[in-house]
């Protein structure tokens, strides 16, 4: 019995000393990537990591030997893992893929498919699927990824949070994760979006730490519009106006801001609070499919640039109609815009075809990219106008002769 | 030490759920999704169906045989030397299935969470367990099932309410595009992979009158609709064209948990909850095959055998799997004949003759 009570004391103590994990990565060996870049190269591909540089992250004061935050290398490759093994002669550490924030992808290479690098991606399995994509507009990834950005330490990290935050709050982008858009990819009903990202100034002077010591940064990282893919391929882009409509049909409107002209000139400005979108389809005695796009909007006036009367139900009324006909008008025919100049359906209505009639969406889906073009879209669009802010009157309003 | 004997009625339940999930949590909503597309959940409902027309069919054969395990019936149905025969061939696809379920547990582990760890070295440490649960016997490891339950329910609980928010319902239609056939054919088709024959080894040794068979029944269910949830959340979540093109599609689906970005990259714990199961079925199968050996061969003892079979149960492992295509290949098309074949088509033979056979008996 004692025999047995010292055998399993020291067995317990052994699981104590003796535990560990056959693949360890302790932190100071690994380089954490918290973005990828890839390019075309006439070799391959141009990949680009953008590296945290954890010492010089940690240490505030002292033992910091003023370098910046983040480490971008670049190698070349025919393949993606094989460029990033190529880093591996610049870089000191393994590198670490598991916490990629982002992922820049060259405008050259989206415009010739995504698919292939896709692969490489869905198929690591350090990588997760939860991670923003985003496209170089007019540039290379690598040039996103060489700019030193103020506010977030980590470009990447700052990269990613003006992406939630300009989705929320200006929905002229999207924040495309790696699933969402192979889902959207494969789906027969549908082709992907990506959000654009572009350099506002120069690459050379974004790129050293003298960019974020001004008061106006000369280099910022911008957004800009939505990429428009056909399969896997990029074929244009929406500009601002085209891109919230793509928002507002796909449900993805949380908070904007618009404005719409007053009846005796000048403009009346709002904030859109909810925005909620209902994409449908009927049949016609034909069986051609049309479809139908209802939004129920809530709105706030934040800015009266026009003398009305404002103090009327009727004047509220008034411009929830003409905020509704700006509505209709607008989408329909950027929703037109779309459809004839790319063939694209990035609105999903393939999809909403074939979840209500599956019979019929059969007979369109070999031909859906033709097919779609000539689809006639409605758009009915239900404003209310819940606050009007903490003045009544316009300040621009004519004083009364009494 | 009081030595106990039997299995408590609770115990056998949750044998029955461990077994039932084990391998086909991880494996099958890939190939529902193939088929069934945005119906697999459906046919996962009818592979639970099938499942339970098949423990209807097994409870049948036990009340004919009341106390015997399924090796012993076979000598009663068929005569010593044919029943002795159809034995082996029951041990044989036991083995086979011992073997896979080893090389898919070292395939899933090393592709998903340890890529540098060499396989071998994770599936003899996991045979490790299972020998020291087949030295030990089936009682303690239905304890054993009964300490690690709790965590099962946990753990899928967590990964069930934490994917709520993500769920998307316009993945899981139209429903029934291309109508009940691949359905049913998907149904079909992952039926085939809870091996509940199994649980004929164990049946006679449940306390109780009747109420064996009605843990098995109840067990089939739970586990099914287990099962059917985790095909329903992925397609849910990660949309058919990703759950069918998925290696592990449940694991993909822990990978997608982020509650307020704050509780998330969890899969490294949740794959605790496929451990388990599997750990249930692999020791059940080995303690079966103990079992099997010993009445077919007549041994008073079985132990001795217990490192020959893991030794064997390796090498098996080594050379089924040999890659996974190779393997989603072999399960794709040949796996679910071969079952059917044990799971229904000599069960149901069986039961005919020994029906037969006892009416001619009483007739007498």
């Amino acid at each position: 019995m004692l025999g047995r009570t010292i055998l399993s004391v020291l067995l317990m103590t052994s699981l104590i000393i003796t535990s560990g994990c056959w693949s360890r990565k302790e932190l100071n060996e690994l380089a954490v990537v918290m973005a990828l870049g890839i390019d075309t190269h006439k070799d391959g591909y141009a990949v680009s990591a953008q590296v945290l540089n954890s010492s010089e992250l940690a240490t505030k004061s002292g033992g910091s030997i003023g370098s910046l935050p983040v480490v971008t290398y670049k190698s070349v490759g025919k393949t993606v893992p094989d460029a990033l093994q190529r880093m591996l002669s610049m870089a000191p550490r393994m590198l670490y893929l598991s916490h990629v924030r982002v992922l820049v992808l060259g405008e050259d290479l989206a415009r010739q498919g995504v698919s292939d690098v896709l692969d490489y991606i869905s198929r690591n399995h350090q990588l997760r699927t939860n991670f923003f994509m985003l496209i170089a507009k007019n540039g290379n990834a690598s040039e996103i990824l060489e700019v030193v950005t103020p506010f977030e330490y980590i470009p990447a990290n700052s990269l990613y949070s003006s992406i939630l935050i300009s989705e929320k709050k200006w929905a002229a982008t999207g924040k495309v994760t790696l699933q969402q858009f192979v889902n959207e990819l494969k789906q027969s009903g549908s082709d992907p979006i990506l959000s654009g990202v572009q350099l506002n100034g120069s690459s050379a002077e974004g790129q050293s730490v003298e960019n974020v010591k001004k008061i106006s940064p000369s280099t910022l990282l911008q957004h800009a519009g939505l990429g428009v893919f056909k399969g896997d391929r990029l074929v244009g882009w929406l500009g601002e106006p085209p891109s919230k409509t793509v928002n507002y049909v796909l449900n993805r409107v949380e908070s904007t801001a618009g404005y719409v002209s007053c009846p005796s000139g000048g403009i009346v400005g709002f904030t859109v609070n909810r925005a909620d979108t209902s994409l449908d389809v009927m049949l016609s005695a034909e069986n051609i499919p049309r479809f139908s796009v209802k939004m129920e909007i809530e709105a706030d006036i934040n800015s009266v640039q026009c003398p009305i009367n404002i103090n009327q139900p009727s004047a509220i009324e008034a411009l929830e109609r003409s905020i509704e006909d700006k509505y209709n008008e607008n989408i329909e025919k950027h929703v037109k815009d779309v459809q004839q100049r790319y063939g694209a359906d990035i609105f999903a209505l393939g999809e909403v075809l074939h979840r209500k009639y599956p019979q019929v969406w059969k007979t369109y889906r070999s031909h859906w990219g033709e097919s779609f073009q000539s689809m006639s879209i409605d758009v009915h669009s239900h404003v209310a106008i819940r606050r009007i802010g903490s003045i009544i009157q316009p300040l621009n309003q004519e004083v009364d002769e009494k | 030490m009081i030595k106990y004997k039997g299995i408590a009625a609770r115990q056998f339940f949750i044998l029955t759920f461990g077994l039932t999930i084990g391998t086909s949590i991880l494996v099958t909503p890939s190939g529902l999704a193939h088929t069934a597309r945005e119906d697999a959940w459906i046919a996962s409902l009818c592979s639970l169906l099938i499942n339970i027309l098949m423990v209807v069919l097994y409870i049948a054969i036990a009340r004919l045989y009341p106390g015997k395990t399924i090796f012993q019936m076979n000598e009663l149905v068929l005569g010593k030397i044919l029943g002795k025969a159809m034995s082996l061939i029951y041990l044989f696809y036991f083995l086979i299935l011992t073997g896979t379920l080893l090389g898919n547990l070292g395939f899933f582990i090393t592709s998903e969470m340890m890529p540098e760890t060499p396989i071998e070295a994770i599936q003899i440490l996991f045979l490790i367990a299972a020998i020291m649960c087949a030295r030990m016997g089936i009682i303690i490891l239905a304890r054993v099932g009964e300490l690690m339950f709790p965590w099962i329910v946990f753990l899928f609980m967590v990964l069930l309410l934490s994917l709520i928010p993500q769920i998307d319902w316009n993945h899981i239609k139209p429903i029934l595009e291309d109508g009940w056939i691949p359905v049913a054919n998907a149904g079909f088709h992952s039926s085939m992979f809870q091996e509940l024959i199994v649980l004929m080894v164990f049946l006679p040794l449940v306390k109780g009158e009747r109420k064996g068979e009605k843990a098995l029944l109840w067990g089939a269910v739970a586990g099914g609709i287990v099962l059917s949830v985790t095909v329903l959340l992925s397609v849910l979540i990660l949309g058919i064209e990703q759950t069918e093109n998925s290696t592990f599609p449940a694991f993909a689906l822990a990978k997608t948990i982020n509650v307020g970005n704050f509780f998330q990259r969890v899969e490294g714990i949740l794959i605790t909850l496929w451990v388990l199961t599997f750990f249930i079925k692999i020791s059940l199968l080995f303690l079966s095959m103990l079992h099997g050996i010993k009445t077919v061969f007549r041994l008073k003892e079985q132990n001795h055998l217990i490192y020959p079979f893991s030794v064997l149960f390796i090498i098996v492992a080594w050379n089924t799997y040999i890659n996974t295509v190779y393997v989603a290949n072999i399960i794709q098309q040949v796996w679910a004949s071969y079952a059917f074949l044990h799971l229904l088509v000599i069960p149901f033979g069986l039961y005919l003759i020994g029906l037969s056979r006892t009416k001619i008996l009483k007739s007498k």
